[in-house]
């Protein structure tokens, strides 16, 4: 509008005013038209980034990302994409995905395509992937074209070598049928099941005989018998003994049930008379005179015999 | 015999005392098993009971001799005795006074089987106890904690007062289940069943003897424990028998397991352990195994409280205070001996 | 959780565990006793008889073999039945050497014959090319497929006529862009 202005310079001024005296106010509300009432198409923005344009040969893949920017108001119509298959003679589209984000008035959409080229060439040649239509849907249907794209395809035969020399590479021989799997697997089953066998088996036999709790119970008394031998150790010696018996009896033991202990385990028979003596000797100890010193006919040493030959009773044990 | 005032120790021997006791309780037992046979167990439960200063609640079958057992119980101990039928109409007052038009067509009150003897009143039996109901269960729990009952503007006291009650475990229709609060005050709750040898079973049918109740009871010798001086007795027993340190932790381990017997490795079939218990055994429960425990430690002829003591009194005087969560209560006749059972067997002593 | 671990530990469920491990391992051991039949069978190729339960490397095997000793038409067909069974590995393989089998005819024939043969030496090219690149889009990193795909290419015989490819629509007219035909047409 700057050149309508009244005050011009004086250089402009022989052909404004040319202009001026026969339709200086046509242009004026032309251009004003132009500049405010016909808003501006929006026009998406494209860019297309790939990996190189050069070196590829038959088979290769080509990958395209397009970021595009349209308003928010407008969408990608996701069908018009190309399906993966045949683009045309020689070129594939393997995938076409995108991801879209929203923001600052935008949608910005990364549209991923994996070209594959099966074209057949001589020598180094240029080729062209197609421009690829993009539809937007919105208040209006957006239009836009990626643009095309041009590399250097090389081939993979030597240019001079004549057709007739080329050797054809050979069909691929048959593959045994793999085993190590089934092997592998073979394998798993039977460490799981035996793990398991072995398992049922210690449930089967019980811990009982195989831990054996009258030679873990003279270990600990061999171990407590290191110090000095003061009332509490001779209690806990006690208690100890009954600890074992407890669990080879499966339940706790005392003094009324010695006889029918001695009659589930015959190989306990023997000693019955001595079993007797010791819970006797702990009733005393514990409840009926607690406070009297140790007694004088139970020295440690005959408890500690008395573990050994019911260890060895329980040895005996199948 | 008297007994001089317990306070002062002097005078006597309490040693003797309690072993010359001992000698007449044993007596009293085999008074009692002349009367009736196969309830050995039962008898000498109740002998802890008396001794213990405990009520027993019976329960058990149709005609297995509970009434038996009770009368030669009461005959043996002398004093007054009462027994009243438990019935859905019987309302408190029916147990203190009864009213009625006496010879001159005037009415008349006159004290009930509760008052009617006044304090000499020692063994009182509620027979079918449940039948009652619960305004009647609560003039019993008073009377039973307290031995006292406040009737015509004065307060009546029952020092050597027993309460027996029976359960019958037969029928469901027309019985009001005995609250918890009023169980936890028996100190036992005892099992009569029929004796399962069949020499007893035998001799029950065909013994000419055991068909007349009355000249049954009438066997056994009167006032063998004098029921005056059992109070005091039964306070020298509790002092008298100790318990030693490895046998109070045996105690409290065995109250735990009541409350949580998947500590002490007690495993029931088909039963989570741990959702088992609603709850436990209560303090008053525990004291009140403690104190039979002495009476049969002392009946053993022992002064010092043994494992053994306490196993013998557990059962009857914990199981009927454990409760159970709702899923396993409707169970509870098989899982509570099963409980009782298991926690005997996984806690140890010492 | 405690209820699970007991119910785990019981031994109903170790049993169970137990049968379905020995399953598998039966299981296993049939299928390697019939890999290891199949194995013997695939180093000698004259033994295979196809079947319908035949494994499918066997059919390849004899395909293979059947190829090499110059009986092309049955190997083609046998190839054939293989087109689209097994994983995408198989397939490829399959698309490969039968691409491969035709390529070999059309390079003989082209060689010998040239252009003469145009329209036999086309077809078996155009077989060879389709299973080629069914073979690179199985599998891109195939390079004998794609050297051998290369090669289809050089020996497709020249087309009679040049292929429209690009002609470039932009001018309003038909009749102005008609080749040889004088500016303005008729």
């Amino acid at each position: 509008m700057a050149p309508l202005n009244p005050a011009d310079t004086a250089a402009q001024r022989p052909f404004l005013r040319a202009a001026r005296g026969r339709c200086g106010g046509l242009i004026g509300l032309m251009l004003f038209l132009a500049g405010s009432a016909l808003p501006a198409a929006p026009e998406p923005r494209i860019e297309l980034a790939a990996t190189r344009d050069y070196g590829y040969v038959m088979g290769d893949l080509i990958e395209h990302t397009l970021t595009v920017r349209v308003p928010e108001s407008f969408a990608l119509e996701t069908g018009f994409l190309p399906r993966p298959g045949a683009l045309d003679e020689w070129l594939d589209v393997r995938s076409a995905d995108w991801t879209s984000e929203r923001g600052n008035g935008d949608a910005r959409y990364r549209i991923r395509l994996v070209y594959q080229v099966f074209k057949g060439v001589r020598g180094p040649e240029k080729a062209r992937v197609p421009a690829l239509p993009l539809r937007f849907t919105g208040p209006s249907t957006l239009e836009a074209n990626a643009p095309e794209w041009e590399f250097t395809l090389m081939p993979l035969i030597s240019p001079q070598l004549p057709d007739e020399a080329v050797a054809i590479r050979d069909a691929l021989s048959p593959e045994p049928i793999a085993t190590a799997p089934h092997w592998h697997r073979v394998w798993i089953y039977l460490a799981g099941s035996l793990a398991l066998a072995g398992w049922l088996i210690s449930q089967r036999l019980g811990w009982s005989r195989r831990a054996r709790p009258f030679a873990r119970a003279y270990r600990e008394l061999k171990k407590l018998l290191h110090g000095p031998v003061s009332p509490e150790t001779y209690r806990s010696a006690v208690k100890l003994l009954h600890r074992a018996l407890d669990e080879t009896a499966g339940g706790t033991l005392f003094a009324g049930q010695v006889e029918r202990f001695c009659e589930s385990r015959p190989a306990f028979t023997e000693i019955r008379e001595e079993l007797v003596g010791f819970f006797t000797l702990s009733q005393r100890l514990f409840f009926t005179a607690p406070e009297a010193p140790a007694p004088a006919d139970y020295p440690i040493a005959r408890l500690e015999s008395l573990c050994r030959r019911c260890a060895a009773m329980e040895r005996r044990v199948p | 015999m008297i007994l001089p005032d317990p306070k002062p120790a002097t005078g006597y021997d309490k040693d003797q005392l309690l072993a010359d006791w001992r000698e007449r309780a044993l007596g009293f037992e085999r008074e009692i098993g002349k009367a009736v046979i196969g309830l050995d167990r039962a008898i000498r439960r109740i002998t802890q009971a008396i001794f213990a200063r405990g009520h027993v609640m019976l329960e058990g079958d149709v005609g297995v001799g509970k009434t038996t057992l009770l009368r030669a119980v009461a005959r043996g101990l002398g004093g007054a005795y009462e027994r009243i039928e438990g019935t859905i109409d019987l309302m408190p007052n029916d147990l203190v006074y009864h009213t009625y038009l006496n010879e001159q067509g005037k009415p008349q009150i006159d004290p009930g089987p509760i008052l009617k003897h006044g304090e000499l009143l020692s063994v009182f039996f509620f027979n079918e106890v449940n039948r009652a109901r619960p305004q009647v269960h609560s003039l019993l729990l008073r009377v039973m904690a307290e031995r006292s009952l406040t009737a015509f503007n004065r307060e009546y006291v029952f020092p050597y007062l027993q309460v027996f009650a029976d359960r019958n475990r037969v029928e469901k229709e027309e019985t009001f289940e005995i609250p918890s609060a009023a169980r936890d005050r028996f100190l036992m709750e005892l099992h009569i069943e029929t004796p399962k040898d069949p020499e007893l079973q035998r001799a029950l049918m065909f013994d000419p003897r055991f068909h007349d109740v009355d000249r049954l009871i009438e066997a056994v010798r009167p006032g063998i424990l004098p029921y005056r001086d059992i109070p005091d007795l039964a306070r020298i027993i509790q002092t008298q028998i100790q318990a030693s340190d490895a046998l109070q932790r045996y105690a409290l381990n065995l109250w735990e397991a009541t409350r949580k017997p998947e500590n002490y490795g007690v495993k029931l079939d088909g039963v989570d352990t741990a959702q088992l218990i609603l709850a436990g055994a209560s303090p008053r429960g525990m004291s009140m195994m403690l104190r039979a425990a002495r009476v049969s430690a002392w009946l053993d002829g022992r002064t010092h409280l043994i494992p053994e003591d306490l196993q013998a009194v557990f059962v009857e005087t914990t199981a009927h205070r454990v409760f159970f969560t709702p899923v396993y209560e409707l169970r509870r006749g098989f899982l509570i001996g099963e409980l009782m059972d298991g926690i005997l067997r996984q806690v140890s002593a010492p | 959780m405690g209820q699970m671990m007991s119910r785990l530990r019981s031994p109903a469920w170790t049993w169970a565990i137990l049968a379905v491990l020995w399953a598998g391992i039966a299981y296993e051991s049939y299928a390697l006793y019939r890999a290891s039949r199949d194995n013997r069978l695939i180093a000698a190729p004259a033994g295979i008889e196809i079947g319908d339960s035949t494994a499918l490397e066997l059919i390849f095997a004899k395909a293979y073999d059947t190829a090499r000793n110059g009986d092309r038409q049955e190997a083609l067909r046998l190839y054939g039945t293989l087109l689209h069974r097994g994983d995408e590995r198989f397939r490829a393989r399959v698309r490969y050497n039968l691409g491969t089998l035709y390529l070999r005819d059309a390079a003989e024939l082209w060689n010998a014959k040239g252009v003469l043969e145009y329209v036999r030496v086309n077809t078996l090219v155009a077989s060879a090319k389709e299973n080629l690149r069914e073979a690179l889009r199985l599998q891109p990193d195939h390079w004998n497929a794609r050297y051998n795909l290369e090669y289809a290419y050089r020996i497709t015989p020249p087309p009679k006529e040049k292929p429209k490819a690009d002609f470039q629509g932009s001018k309003g007219s038909v009749f102005a862009t008609l080749p040889s035909t004088p500016g303005g047409g008729p």
